[in-house]
């Protein structure tokens, strides 16, 4: 704990944060790895169903042509 | 051309397709440059000090997760009146990305609360407005997983859009006939904004009544955030609403496969 809390410190002060540098840093880390997440989520789900769309597709027409 | 020829899904699937990778690129331009320009290149607010750097992310993500709801809500009322699949689709894929953008204005909201308000969290009209809306978009999303027929749950699911609107336009305008709580009045009309530039805009170009110089002051009216603060938010801002566009399109597509999976599958079945 000690160890974080000095290294949040350490940012604030390079960045020149002051003394809310652990509010400003959090609110960035949450809020675009939120927004990471959707996005590869979103992406993976993506790749995944028209790979599988594609499976079902060729299922179905080697169905038909026999 | 008209509109509703987007009502087709392959005609949906090939425009939103090529354009896709064009709107993840200006969204992560857009919202490189407003947030590398705002966490780096603005000064302190003098009261607030650095967390007012906290308002790049808190004000898009609070100014989508509202216009998500707005949007949905539009597509719903297209789904129970036109019965077009895409739009009961882009409802429903729209949802998701509302729920993260309300988490975000929450979570970053308490974390900029707590040292200017001295607590996380208020029973404040704005705040309480969020947390329904965020209710409504887990229940939104609830509501789609638990109904086995898709038409069933668009049907559902666009009614309780229709009822969930009240809280987010209550959302929207809680601050300005709720003269009450802890959250400041809205940062950015952005309507207001608009509707000054191009009306100037006009005056200038056909009465010429107007210098140049007005219509940039206008431009760069200084709302309840100041300058130094506004032109990065605008363009995080824009970079949240591309991002959001182009993260429609992608699961809107998503939703029509997998819609076209369960049908080519029924059909197999059957014989």
């Amino acid at each position: 704990m000690e160890q974080f809390s000095a290294i949040v410190d350490r940012l604030s002060a390079v960045l020149g944060l002051g003394k809310y540098g652990l509010e400003v840093l959090s609110s960035y880390v949450i809020s675009l790895a939120l927004l990471g997440i959707l996005v590869w989520l979103s992406a993976r789900r993506s790749k995944r169903i028209a790979a599988q769309l594609a499976a079902v597709e060729t299922r179905v027409k080697d169905k038909t042509d026999g | 051309m008209s509109f509703w020829e987007y009502a087709n899904p392959k005609k949906f699937i090939a425009t939103t397709t090529r354009i896709l990778p064009w709107m993840f690129a200006i969204a992560a331009v857009c919202l490189s440059v407003g947030l590398v320009w705002g966490f780096f290149f603005t000064p302190d607010d003098f009261r607030q000090g650095s967390t007012v750097k906290i308002i790049y992310l808190h004000v898009p993500a609070a100014m989508m997760a509202i216009n998500v709801w707005g949007m949905m809500l539009v597509t719903s009322l297209i789904w129970l009146i036109r019965r077009h699949h895409v739009s009961a689709l882009a409802a429903r894929a729209a949802a998701p990305i509302g729920i993260t953008m309300t988490l975000i204005a929450l979570v970053t909201g308490a974390i900029w609360g707590q040292p200017m308000w001295g607590t996380w969290w208020a029973w404040d009209p704005r705040l309480t407005s969020f947390l329904i809306l965020f209710l409504f978009y887990l229940g939104y999303m609830a509501l789609w997983e638990a109904i086995d027929d898709p038409d069933t749950a668009a049907d559902l699911t666009s009614v309780l859009c229709i009822v969930g609107s009240v809280f987010a336009f209550l959302s929207r305008f809680a601050v300005q006939f709720w003269n009450q709580g802890l959250h400041q009045a809205e940062s950015v009309s952005l309507w207001e904004w608009t509707f000054n530039v191009i009306a100037r805009f006009f005056a200038f170009v056909w009465n010429a009544t107007l210098g140049a110089q007005d219509v940039i002051e206008v431009a760069a009216r200084e709302e309840n955030v100041s300058n130094v603060f506004f032109v990065p938010l605008l363009i995080s801002m824009a970079g949240f609403v591309v991002l959001f566009v182009a993260l429609v399109f992608q699961r809107t597509n998503t939703e029509i496969r997998l819609r076209r999976i369960r049908a080519l599958e029924t059909r197999a079945r059957r014989g």
